[in-house]
């Protein structure tokens, strides 16, 4: 006799199957994360599944972050090589004719106050990278923009309004190091969003369009919010 | 009475490194005020680190233009 109905079935098992937290259910329809371990360094530029990002300005209820990216540290070689000259300068400055008739206080201060301004130089430049950031959630893609202290623009575009997702790799050191930029294109209120030089851009672009894919599945099952 | 130029010249550097104490002094404060906007953007494991970092930088901002105000 032909089974009318079997629990066992998949088919079944899956229309019963408990919701998994979006963190977790992600790895059931995406193969990029599914090869991925959680991030819980918050320095890593390419961060799948980030532990240590507890939430960010403008998070939906019920909204998980599951890629963080920032530019890849090799974009930060001239400002440590800028960090190095402020650094190594002050002991040319004896060299200079002025100093030796400066009293030693004033050797002192100028020595201070080098350092001083070396260190502000390196502080910001690590926040502004620190905190430049884009992520990717369930729902949305989003631009954290810091470009000085004083300057923040965000930007957010739902996932299903992506309508182009393209990977850029140019230059030796962007192919040696394996990091470019990735161009999204939207139907949201800003039409173009840029991932500028992130690590691993086709690993990215990759998620992106399995995430597109989902969404389109969700909208087809009626599971959209 | 005849002004002596050195010392004249020594006072005006020291008002210079007060006045560039007291800008970085405002600059710290800033770059206090934007690690706490920062902060509110996206909040992570190392956000507490960097506040104290923040006042770390102020507080050496400070003793620079102490040392500016005192020894000069």
């Amino acid at each position: 006799m032909p089974d009318i109905f079997d629990a066992s079935k998949d088919k079944v098992r899956n229309f019963v199957k408990k919701k998994l937290p979006p963190i977790e259910a992600v790895d059931e329809y995406s193969e990029i994360m599914r090869r991925e371990t959680p991030s819980k360094n918050p320095f890593d530029a390419y961060a799948p599944k980030p532990l240590m990002v507890y939430s960010f300005d403008s998070q939906l209820d019920g909204e998980s972050v599951l890629l963080l990216l920032r530019q890849h540290p090799v974009t930060q070689f001239s400002k440590i090589l800028t960090l190095i000259v402020l650094l190594v300068m002050p002991a040319f400055f004896p060299y200079a004719s002025f100093y030796d008739g400066l009293s030693r206080n004033f050797q002192i201060a100028i020595n201070l106050f080098w350092y001083l301004i070396a260190m502000g130089y390196a502080f910001e430049s690590f926040l502004t990278w620190f905190y430049n950031v884009y992520i990717v959630t369930n729902e949305r893609i989003i631009d954290i923009d810091f470009l000085s202290l004083i300057y923040r623009n965000i930007a957010a575009a739902k996932i299903d309004k992506i309508e182009d997702i393209t990977a850029i790799t140019s230059g030796v050191a962007q192919s040696l190091f394996n990091y470019g930029t990735v161009q999204i294109q939207t139907a949201a209120e800003r039409t173009e969003f840029e991932f500028e030089f992130v690590p691993h851009p086709t690993r990215v672009t990759q998620f992106l369009n399995e995430m597109l894919e989902e969404e389109e599945r969700e909208k087809i099952e009626g599971r959209v919010k | 009475m005849p002004v002596d130029l050195t010392e004249l010249f020594f006072s005006f550097l020291k008002v210079l490194f007060e006045i560039a104490g007291v800008l970085y002094l405002i600059f710290s404060v800033v770059v206090i005020r934007q690690i706490h906007i920062m902060q509110k953007s996206l909040v992570t494991s190392f956000s507490k680190q960097l506040k104290l970092i923040g006042f770390i930088h102020i507080g050496l901002a400070i003793l620079v233009l102490l040392f500016f105000i005192v020894s000069l």
